[in-house]
């Protein structure tokens, strides 16, 4: 009886995972914290059952979306009276509540029925690494990331930079896009700072423009994506003193306040 | 409502023309409805139907349909087995009816010297069968789980031998109208008794063995889907595993935590694993570390005793015909255990 | 009329029945008929022709014969836990009163209802039943979380990682 009663406690029993989300895309990781809060990585699986896991996912402070998602992507509202509509971006809602981002994305990956909210109760988000201890003694395991985490240019030293091969370069009577004089202009300032001609340790430039239409950027309209590549160079002398500590991905749009990067 | 009271009332009146005429004649009499009380009638008589409570059962000897012999005759080809008639009558009579036919006698002033009964009771036949029973049962289990505990055996036998699992067995092998009590149907007691007759009553018919097979194929099924190790209740588990060990010569047992989930809530889990020189011997989850690591003792002791869920059936059947047993040996007892440790701890291992 | 409301239940085997020896679970039939009506025909024809064979085939079940005037026949079953069946066979050819019988014969006393499932069993699983640290390594308990878990892999090659390749080969090549 107790022999069986403890065998049963066991394999009903609710484990809770750890999730860190530190630079993974909440998208990915909302399939996959949806897969642990349904319940499906256990074999007793049934939809009806209640056998999901608890998961707490910290660092979602530090979550990065794909591609220009933090313009994009829109979070629709309507309270019901005429002309309640409201969108807001994600990078705004990630302003006011560093941990709304990724909750959202896993409610609305969640199967829209009555258990949803049920789930979305065992979902317990931190911003930061900083984790009630009644919270942190429950956990048993940690979820894989869904992601490699990205480096950021700074982040990468001289060296890498440099040994990384080139794949190609402008020519030199190249007119870059009207949005990118700042890079041409920027171009002929590294020139004038190194040596050398374009093909020396241009690498980290190359590197620069590369990523600068990556995932990190939030520029506004022309005028501003022109600060922030401004910024963007201000922050490549800051890091050659090499500050290593993480921060923020997103770039806020007062960006006019130049100085301020961390 | 009305059509149907009338046609009522015109075959009453077809019958009342029937009727004889020396008999009176009851004219429903006419009120505003004739059967007005009818329903409160038959609800009060349907009330004290009620109370007067179920008709007494009664034998069917009493119902018309009954050959005493042919049900006797069948009840022995039912399993097989060749019967005794006389014996397999004698192990159907109980005392009290005994009892009860004498005072009968007594009382119409039939003088019982000059006309006994000629009934003898079932109880000898009985302590011979439990006798058997008892002795087979020990043995059997002793073959079967020869790691066992002395006491972990005599708890099963126990439980076999129980009131509850006995008149189980009584009351589905059809002793209910064969039985001869004061009283139909019968007490439980009446089917514990006359099912160790019946045992008694074959051993004396043929010979032992084939009792002893008989209690095989009856008795013991009924441990099948029961946890022996359930069945036998350990007061102290880590201080007989502790002994157990030492006695081997291996290390002390030692509780490690393996996995715990949602320590803070009200449903933790732990895994403790028991390891005796680095070696695990135990494993059990639990609600709480005490819980877990009492478990993990029990578990270690089953695999010790070689007697966890993963063991091997029972041999019955075909297989079990081959099977020899060995009535005089006894398994380890827990008593010899501590003794020898603690004279081990008093007096070194030398002895 | 769903399955909710007809009564149901599991498998079960009477007394463990079979696995030392088989008892057959029928204990008495009686044989109500009538001698001279149309519909015991069938049956008169059994207790004439095949009655006896049963009999002597099943020694351990016992026959009643009873005539009843004027009742159409039943096979009246009684079985080693004390349940009863009745079953009518008026009009029934001797064949498929002989057949009636058999089935009685090899049932138990268990009522029939709907099975909730077709089988049963005591040791559901050799192995144990999966719990969720069944696969696990302890050592996961032994450094507190949230921990360093090893950088994410992917099946696919990424474009950083195909250049650098290509740039190996070519440093091989070269070499």
């Amino acid at each position: 009886m107790a022999h069986n009663r403890v065998l049963q406690w066991a394999t009903m029993a609710r484990t809770w995972w750890l999730f860190d989300a530190y630079r993974q895309c909440p998208f990915k990781s909302s399939s996959k914290i949806a897969y642990y809060l349904i319940g499906k990585h256990k074999p007793i699986y049934d939809s009806l059952s209640d056998i999901g896991d608890h998961v707490v996912v910290i660092n979602s402070k530090y979550i990065s979306m794909p591609n220009d998602y933090w313009r994009v992507y829109k979070y629709f509202h309507h309270t019901g009276y005429p002309g309640g509509f409201s969108e807001t971006a994600a990078w705004r809602l990630h302003e006011v509540d560093p941990t709304k981002v990724i909750e959202k994305a896993v409610y609305f990956y969640l199967p829209k029925n009555l258990l949803r909210r049920g789930r979305m109760r065992r979902l317990h988000i931190f911003p930061e690494e900083q984790v009630p201890t009644e919270i942190l003694t429950n956990i048993s395991d940690q979820i894989q990331q869904v992601q490699p985490v990205p480096k950021r240019l700074d982040e990468y030293t001289q060296e890498e930079i440099e040994s990384f091969p080139k794949l190609f370069d402008w020519p030199e009577d190249f007119v870059l896009q009207s949005g990118f004089k700042m890079a041409e202009s920027l171009l002929s300032e590294s020139k004038k700072a190194e040596t050398g001609g374009k093909k020396s340790e241009t690498g980290g430039k190359k590197a620069e423009n590369i990523q600068s239409g990556g995932k990190k950027e939030t520029p506004k309209t022309g005028s501003k994506k022109a600060e922030n590549l401004q910024t963007g160079t201000k922050k490549a002398e800051n890091l050659q003193t090499g500050s290593k500590k993480p921060e923020s991905q997103t770039e806020k749009p007062d960006s006019k306040k130049t100085g301020k990067k961390h | 409502m009305a059509t149907i009271r009338c046609m009522r009332l015109m075959h009453c009146m077809q019958n009342l023309l029937l009727l004889p005429r020396k008999t009176v004649n009851i004219c429903p009499v006419f009120h505003r409805s004739y059967r007005r009380g009818l329903r409160r009638y038959l609800k009060e008589l349907y009330q004290r139907r009620l109370k007067a409570g179920p008709e007494p059962e009664r034998h069917p000897s009493q119902l018309g349909i009954w050959n005493h012999d042919a049900e006797l005759f069948a009840f022995g080809k039912r399993f097989g087995e060749e019967f005794d008639e006389n014996l397999l009558k004698r192990a159907f009579v109980q005392r009290n009816y005994i009892i009860k036919e004498e005072n009968k006698r007594k009382e119409l002033g039939i003088d019982l010297i000059t006309v006994p009964l000629g009934l003898v009771d079932n109880e000898d036949l009985a302590r011979k069968g439990e006798e058997i029973a008892s002795r087979y049962i020990k043995a059997y289990l002793r073959y079967s789980y020869p790691h066992m505990f002395e006491e972990g055996i005599c708890a099963v036998h126990d439980f076999l031998m129980s009131h509850q699992t006995l008149l189980h067995i009584g009351m589905n092998i059809g002793l209910r109208e064969l039985i001869m009590s004061a009283e139909y149907p019968p007490p439980e007691q009446a089917y514990i008794l006359t099912f160790k007759a019946v045992i008694g009553a074959l051993a004396v018919s043929q010979n032992v063995e084939r009792a002893e097979v008989f209690v095989k194929d009856i008795i013991i099924p009924q441990l099948i889907g029961k946890d022996i190790n359930e069945l036998w209740e350990i007061v102290n588990p880590m201080g007989l595993l502790k002994a157990m060990l030492a006695s081997e010569g291996r290390g002390p047992p030692e509780p490690r935590l393996l996995w715990h989930s949602a320590s803070a809530t009200v449903m933790s889990l732990y895994h403790v694993g028991l390891y005796s020189d680095k070696e695990l011997i135990g494993k059990s989850p639990g609600e709480t570390v005490t819980i877990a690591e009492e478990m993990a003792a029990r578990n270690a002791l089953k695999h010790l005793m070689q007697t966890t869920d993963s063991r091997a059936p029972l041999t019955l059947g075909a297989k079990a015909v081959k099977i020899k047993l060995d009535y005089d040996k006894k398994n380890r007892s827990i008593r010899d255990l501590l003794n020898e440790t603690v004279e081990e701890r008093l007096y070194g291992t030398e002895i | 009329m769903g399955s909710r409301l007809i009564p149901s239940n599991f498998v079960k085997n009477v007394m463990q029945n079979g696995i030392g020896r088989y008892i057959c679970q029928l204990q008495r039939v009686t044989i109500e008929f009538c001698k001279s009506n149309g519909s015991s025909r069938g049956t008169r024809d059994f207790i004439e022709n095949y009655l006896l064979d049963f009999a002597k085939s099943n020694p351990g079940i016992v026959m009643y014969l009873r005539p009843r005037r004027h009742k159409h026949p039943h096979l009246r079953a009684e079985y080693l836990n004390g349940y009863k069946e009745s079953i009518p066979v008026a009009n029934m050819s001797k064949d498929e009163v002989a057949q009636w019988l058999g089935i009685l014969r090899g049932r138990t006393g268990v009522q029939i209802v709907r099975l909730r499932k077709p089988w049963h069993t005591d040791n559901p699983s050799i192995q144990g039943i999966w719990h969720p640290f069944m696969f696990k390594d302890p050592s996961i308990n032994s450094k507190p979380f949230p921990k360093k878990l090893p950088a994410y892999k992917s099946d696919k090659m990424s474009a950083t990682e195909y250049v650098l390749q290509l740039k190996q080969e070519q440093l091989k090549i070269t070499n």
